[in-house]
C-alpha cells in the first residue's frame, strides 16, 4: 500500500525580485519550510511543511512572500471536503486520534452574529462617554438574598469576598505548558494594567509569577496540577475546573516531552512524565462532592477569597450551573464549544458541547427562575471575538467575559493550529527555548493591554449608544437585544425578541 | 553617552538588525533594491552573535574612555560633539588597530572598503535602524556611562 | 595656582597623547614640543604606505592640520634638542637656544638599529624610521629592480610588502627562524610568510646581511652569513629598534634598556617624565619594566604622562603586546604572550587551506595571550579578557570550534560586561 499523497495546504510565493537571501524566512520557519539553497544563492520553499501560519511573510523585511491556499485542490465536493479527505488520510497511515490545537473551526452558526444592539433615538437619550461617567467596574462573587443598613446608614450585611474587575473582561485559563512562562508573564502584567484577572489553567502558578496574585485567578483541575497551598493563599480567586469548551468530557494532556524542569517544578510532576488530566476529578461524582471540594477550598484560604467552578457548555448546563450555585461557588464559568485548546482530540473539539450563547441564556434565565441568580456570578467565554460580543453575553446574563484565543491573536498568533506539534513559530504555544524568546512580555503585555483597552471604549460607546452609563444596567437586560435570522424555539431559548418587534 | 542595549533574553538571532543598518546605510529606500544580491553591502553596524539558541545583537558602546579611539592610528576614529565615536573613512586606513582593543568585538573591518566599521547611532534619524527593525523590542536605545 | 610650562621632546604617539591629557586637565598651560623631524605629526606605521605611494603626507597625518593652533600648542618643528638639564630645567637645542621647563616629558622615540656592513659608498641602503626615510625610499625604488630587506620584523615584512607594491623583486633576510617573531607566533609567521611568497616574496630566515657589494659606488649585491649572494640594489635596513635615550644617559637618568619609568611615567629625575617607544615601563602581564614599541602603548602612556604632569590622578596599569597586520591581504592579530610557558596551556586551532589559525594561552584559568590569523572579526574581545583577568577556562571548549564572542562568557560575566 503505498503512502498517501496529501498537496500541500499551502503554496508559498516569493518575488524572487525582492528576495534579499536574508534567510529570515528560514530562521524563522520552525516548520521547516524555508531553505536556502548555498550553491545556487536563493530560498527555496518545502510546501508540503508549510502550515500557514505566516511568520515568515511577517518577517520578511521585503515583503516578498504570500503564503495563499494551496494550488493543488481536490475536485469540490460539499460532502466529502478537503478537510474530510485529509483527515482520512492521515488517519489510515498513523491509525491515531486526530489532534487539533486552538478553537473549532467549523462553520456551526455564530449566534452572536445573529443578535443586534438597540440604541437611543429619542427618548432616553444617548450618552456620550467622552463626556460624561460611564461604569464599566465588575464585582464577580456570592451576592447576598438581601442587604441590611445599620442605623447609621452603614452596610451591616457582611459580603462575601468579591472580584474586581475596572471592565467585565478577563483572560480566560491557557496552562503554563500550553503556552510559555512569557506568554503567562505577558498576560499576568496585562491583568494587572488593566486591573483585571488572568487564569492559571491547569499548569500551576510558575514561582517567578507569585507577585501577580493578586491578579490571577488559580485553578484546581482534575490533574490537581501545581496545586498546594501557597498556591491557592497566593490567588485572588479558586477555580476548580470541571470542564472545558475545547474538549469537554475529557481530560488534558501535556507530553512528557514538553515537561521541562520549569514545568515539573510548578506542575509538581516528575520531569519528562506525561501531564495527564483525567477526565472527571475523581473526588467529585456527585454534587455533594463539589459541595465538599468548594467548603474544603474555602476553609483552607479562610473563606477570604471567591471559590468559583467552570463547566463546559453542554446539554444539561442550566441544570448543573443551578446544582453549583447551590453547592456553594462564588461564581461559574461556562466555557463555550468555540473555545480554544493547546491540544484536542480533533472529533471532539468540533463535534462536543453547544455555543456558548444557548448555554449562557439557558443557565442566567433558570437561575432566575429559581431565584438563585444573586448566589453567583456568570463568566462566559468560547469564542467571545470583540467588544460587541461582550457586550451582547453582558445583555443576556453574562456577569464577566473570559478571553483566551483573542488574547493569543493580539500577541501574534494566526491559528494555524498547530500548537500540539510545540513548534509555534510565533513563540507562544511552545516551551522550546528557541521559540519562546519570541514573545517578550513587554510587548505583548502592550498589545494585550492596548487590545482590551479598546474593547472598554467600544464597550462605553456601545452602552453610551443605548443610554447606559453602568453596565450593571446591561446585565440580562436582553430587551435591549434583537435576533434576525432565528427561529422561534431559538430565540425562546434565548429569550430575546425578533428585530421588528 | 548613549548606546543600543540588547536584551540577549529575547533576541530571536533573526538579523533584521543587520538588515535594516545595511539598508540605512545604503542610501537607498527600498529595502529589496538596497540589498539586492550582486549589489555591495555596506558593512552593518550592529551584528548578531549566535550561540545554541540564544543570541545577541553587539554594537559599539560609544565608550567614554573608548580604547579604538585612543588607539587609532590616524586619529581617524573620532568623537562627536554630541559625545558618539565615529569612523572618518576617509581617514582611516585600515589597520585594524581599533579591532584588536575593542572588548565588545564591536568593530569590524569593511571587507569591501577595507576601512574600520561600527555602529553611529544613525545621526539624524528619529530612532536607529536596527532599533525599529526589531520584531521583538530585544534592541533599546539607553543613556550609559560605560 | 601658577601655570605649569610643560615641554615635551617629540612630537608622534607619546607626544600626542600628553598633549591631550594635559589639556583635559589645564586650557592654559603652556605647551612646547620639540621634534627634530619637521612634519605634523604623523602616524609612523603607516610609512610603508607612504613608501609605495598608497597614502600621501595628508594621508598619514595623525591630527588636524590646525592641532598645535587648536591646542594651544608651541610647536618647534625641525628643532634638535642637544641636551636636558634635569637641575636647571631646562633644554637645549641644536643651535643654542635653552627651553626651560617646569615638567618634561622625554618622548624620542626609538631609533632603528644599524648593523656594521662596514661599506664605505652611500646610496642605496637606508632604514625605515621616518616619513623622509618613506619618500626617499620611495623615490629610490622607482629607479631600482633587486630589493633586499634585512629584517623579517613588522618593519621589515611591510616594507617588503610595499616595495613588492611598486614591482620590485624582494628577498627578506631574518635572522629568527621565523618572521616576526617578536609580534607572531610560529602558527602565525608561517601562514604570513605563506601568503608573502605566493605572492612573490622570497624568504630566507636563519640568516643576515653582513656585507655590501658595490661597483662605481652602486649598489649591486650584499653577501650573507652563510656566504650567498643576492643581487640588490636597494637595501632596506629593519634589524630592529631601540629607544632613543641619549638625552636622558646624558643626564644621568636611570636606564636599563628604555629609559626607566614608575607607574606614573615618571623617571629618576624629577619633573621629568618619559613615554613611548623611549621609556621602560610597566608591562601589564609580568608586572615588570619592559621596552614596548608599540603605537597604542605609546599614546596610553604618553596620556598618563601628560596627566600626571598636570596634576591629575590616575596610575598606569601597565602596557600590553599588541599587533594588527595585514600582508597581502592576510590579516593577522596578537596580544600578550605568544606562547605557553611553564605550567600554562595553549589552545590553537589551524586550517591552512583557508588560512585560518587561532590560539589562546592561558595562566591557569587566566588568558594571558592570543593570536589569530584570517578570521580577526571581534579579536578585541580577547585583549578585553585578557586586561579583565576574569577566569577564561571556558576558551578551552570554544577555541577549537570556533572564534570567541561575547556569547562565550559565562552569563554573569557578560552581563556585567554589557552594563559597563
Amino acid at each position: 500500500m503505498i503512502r498517501s499523497y496529501l498537496p500541500p495546504r499551502f503554496q508559498v510565493q516569493r518575488d524572487e525580485g525582492r528576495c534579499i537571501r536574508c534567510r529570515v524566512c528560514e530562521n524563522q520557519c520552525s516548520f521547516q519550510a524555508q531553505h536556502y539553497d548555498e550553491e545556487d544563492d536563493r530560498l527555496v520553499a518545502q510546501e508540503a511543511n508549510c502550515v500557514g501560519c505566516h511568520r515568515c511573510e511577517a518577517l520578511c523585511p521585503t515583503g516578498a512572500l504570500r503564503i495563499s491556499p494551496g494550488a493543488s485542490a481536490y475536485r469540490e465536493h460539499a460532502n466529502w471536503t478537503d478537510r474530510e479527505i485529509r483527515n482520512l488520510n492521515r488517519q489510515a497511515e498513523t491509525g491515531g486520534v486526530l489532534l487539533s490545537g486552538m478553537g473549532s473551526d467549523r462553520p456551526y452558526p455564530i449566534y452572536w452574529d445573529h443578535l443586534l444592539l438597540d440604541a437611543s433615538q429619542v427618548t432616553n437619550p444617548a450618552i456620550d462617554p467622552l463626556r460624561e461617567p460611564m461604569e464599566l467596574r465588575t464585582y464577580l462573587g456570592r451576592r447576598p438574598d438581601a442587604l441590611e443598613l445599620a442605623p447609621d446608614g452603614r452596610l451591616a450585611t457582611a459580603l462575601e469576598p468579591q472580584l474586581t474587575l475596572e471592565l467585565p473582561v478577563m483572560f480566560s485559563a491557557i496552562s503554563y505548558g500550553a503556552i510559555n512562562l512569557n506568554v503567562c508573564r505577558a498576560l499576568a502584567q496585562a491583568a494587572v494594567t488593566l486591573d483585571t484577572y488572568c487564569n492559571t489553567g491547569e499548569g500551576g502558578l510558575h514561582q517567578s509569577l507569585y507577585g501577580y496574585g493578586p491578579h490571577t485567578i488559580v485553578q484546581v483541575a482534575s490533574g490537581r496540577f501545581g496545586v498546594h497551598l501557597d498556591y491557592l493563599e497566593a490567588a485572588a480567586a479558586i477555580e476548580i475546573k470541571i470542564g472545558q469548551g475545547a474538549k469537554p468530557g475529557i481530560g488534558g494532556h501535556l507530553p512528557g516531552e514538553k515537561v521541562n524542569e520549569a514545568i515539573s517544578h510548578t506542575r509538581m510532576i516528575p520531569v519528562g512524565s506525561d501531564a495527564l488530566s483525567p477526565a472527571p476529578q475523581h473526588d467529585i461524582y456527585s454534587i455533594e462532592d463539589l459541595r465538599l471540594l468548594i467548603y474544603a477550598l474555602k476553609e483552607a484560604t479562610t473563606y477570604a477569597k471567591p471559590v468559583g467552578v467552570k463547566i463546559a457548555a453542554v446539554h444539561n448546563c442550566a441544570a448543573i450551573a443551578s446544582g453549583i450555585a447551590r453547592a456553594g461557588a462564588d461564581f461559574i464559568a461556562i466555557d463555550g464549544f468555540r473555545g480554544g485548546t493547546g491540544a484536542a482530540p480533533t472529533m471532539i473539539r468540533d463535534n462536543v458541547g453547544i455555543p456558548i450563547e444557548f448555554a449562557l441564556a439557558a443557565v442566567d434565565s433558570r437561575l432566575r427562575e429559581e431565584g438563585i441568580r444573586n448566589q453567583v456570578s456568570l463568566v462566559v467565554g468560547g469564542g467571545i471575538r470583540c467588544s460587541a460580543d461582550v457586550v451582547k453575553a453582558i445583555a443576556l446574563g453574562a456577569d464577566a467575559c473570559y478571553i483566551a484565543t483573542a488574547a493569543l491573536i493580539a500577541i501574534g498568533c494566526t491559528l494555524c493550529q498547530q500548537c500540539p506539534t510545540g513548534k509555534c513559530a510565533w513563540g507562544i504555544a511552545t516551551n522550546d527555548p528557541l521559540l519562546a524568546r519570541r514573545v517578550n512580555p513587554e510587548l505583548a503585555a502592550e498589545r494585550l493591554v492596548n487590545l482590551l483597552g479598546g474593547w472598554a471604549l467600544e464597550i462605553r460607546e456601545m452602552l453610551g449608544g443605548m443610554g447606559i452609563n453602568a453596565i450593571e444596567s446591561l446585565r440580562g437586560n436582553r430587551l435591549r437585544l434583537r435576533a434576525i435570522g432565528l427561529g422561534d424555539r431559538e430565540l425562546d431559548i434565548l429569550g430575546v425578541l425578533p428585530a421588528g418587534q | 553617552m548613549p548606546a543600543i542595549a540588547a536584551d540577549e533574553e529575547y533576541c530571536m538571532g533573526c538579523r533584521l538588525c543587520e538588515i535594516a543598518c545595511m539598508a540605512q546605510r545604503s542610501g537607498i529606500s527600498d529595502l529589496a533594491k538596497a540589498l539586492r544580491p550582486g549589489r555591495p553591502r555596506p558593512q552593518p553596524g550592529t551584528r548578531v552573535e549566535t550561540e545554541g539558541v540564544r543570541a545577541v545583537s553587539i554594537s559599539c558602546r560609544h565608550c567614554q574612555q573608548a580604547p579604538c579611539l585612543l588607539a587609532c592610528l590616524t586619529g581617524a576614529m573620532q568623537r562627536t560633539q554630541d559625545g558618539r565615536v565615529v569612523v572618518d573613512r576617509d581617514r582611516c586606513a585600515g589597520c585594524g588597530t581599533c579591532v584588536l582593543v575593542c572588548p565588545y568585538g564591536a568593530v569590524a573591518i569593511s571587507p569591501e572598503r577595507k576601512v574600520a566599521s561600527k555602529c553611529d547611532l544613525c545621526p539624524g534619524w528619529e530612532q536607529p535602524a536596527c532599533v525599529a527593525a526589531c520584531p521583538n523590542r530585544a534592541l533599546r536605545v539607553v543613556e550609559e556611562s560605560p | 595656582m601658577r601655570q605649569l610650562h610643560h615641554v615635551i621632546v617629540g612630537n608622534s604617539a607619546a607626544a600626542i597623547g600628553a598633549v591631550e591629557a594635559i589639556r583635559a586637565i589645564s586650557g592654559s598651560d603652556p605647551i612646547t614640543i620639540i621634534s627634530a623631524e619637521p612634519q605634523h605629526c604623523y602616524c609612523r606605521p603607516l610609512i610603508p604606505e607612504l613608501l609605495c605611494g598608497r597614502l600621501d603626507g595628508e594621508g598619514t597625518c595623525y591630527r588636524p592640520a590646525d592641532f598645535y593652533q587648536a591646542q594651544g600648542v608651541r610647536a618647534l618643528l625641525g628643532r634638535a634638542a642637544v641636551a636636558i638639564d634635569p637641575e636647571l630645567r631646562g633644554v637645549t637645542l641644536e643651535g643654542g637656544d635653552f627651553v626651560p621647563y617646569d615638567c618634561l616629558l622625554l618622548a624620542t622615540g626609538s631609533q632603528p638599529i644599524i648593523p656594521d656592513l662596514a661599506d664605505q659608498g652611500s646610496g642605496g641602503i637606508s632604514t625605515l624610521n621616518s616619513a623622509a626615510d618613506a619618500l626617499a625610499l620611495g623615490r629610490a625604488a622607482r629607479q631600482a629592480r633587486w630589493a633586499v630587506v634585512a629584517g623579517g620584523g613588522l618593519v621589515g615584512m611591510k616594507a617588503a610588502e610595499a616595495l613588492h607594491r611598486l614591482g620590485l623583486q624582494v628577498t627578506v633576510v631574518e635572522l629568527a627562524p621565523r618572521i616576526l617573531a617578536s609580534a607572531f607566533d610560529l602558527g602565525a609567521s608561517s601562514l604570513l610568510a605563506r601568503q608573502a611568497q605566493e605572492a612573490g616574496v622570497r624568504i630566507i630566515t636563519d640568516n643576515s646581511v653582513v656585507a655590501v657589494q658595490r661597483r662605481s659606488h652602486v649598489l649591486q649585491s650584499v653577501r650573507l652569513a652563510d656566504s650567498t649572494e643576492l643581487p640588490a640594489d636597494l637595501l632596506v635596513l629593519a634589524v630592529g629598534v631601540r629607544p632613543q635615550a641619549d638625552l636622558a644617559a646624558a643626564a644621568g637618568l636611570a636606564m636599563d634598556r628604555g629609559i626607566l619609568v614608575d607607574s606614573r611615567m615618571q623617571t629618576s629625575a624629577p619633573a621629568v617624565w618619559a613615554a613611548g617607544d623611549v621609556a621602560q615601563g610597566l608591562d601589564f602581564l609580568s608586572g615588570e619594566r619592559r621596552v614596548l614599541p608599540l603605537w597604542p602603548v605609546a599614546h596610553a602612556q604618553g596620556r598618563v604622562a601628560g596627566t600626571a604632569m598636570a596634576g591629575g590622578p590616575g596610575a598606569y596599569a601597565g602596557g600590553l603586546s599588541m599587533n594588527s597586520l595585514t600582508l597581502f591581504g592576510l590579516s593577522a592579530m596578537s596580544v600578550g604572550r605568544l606562547g605557553a610557558e611553564a605550567g600554562e596551556t595553549e589552545v590553537a586551532y589551524a586550517e591552512p587551506s583557508r588560512p585560518a589559525y587561532r590560539k589562546v594561552v592561558l595562566s591557569g584559568e587566566r588568558l594571558v595571550g592570543a593570536v589569530a590569523v584570517g578570521e580577526v572579526d571581534r579579536f578585541g574581545i580577547l585583549t578585553g579578557l585578557i586586561l579583565e583577568q576574569h577566569p577564561c577556562g571556558f576558551l578551552r571548549d570554544i577555541i577549537p570550534r570556533q572564534s570567541p564572542g561575547l556569547l562565550h562568557l559565562p552569563h554573569k560575566q557578560r552581563e556585567e560586561k554589557l552594563k559597563k
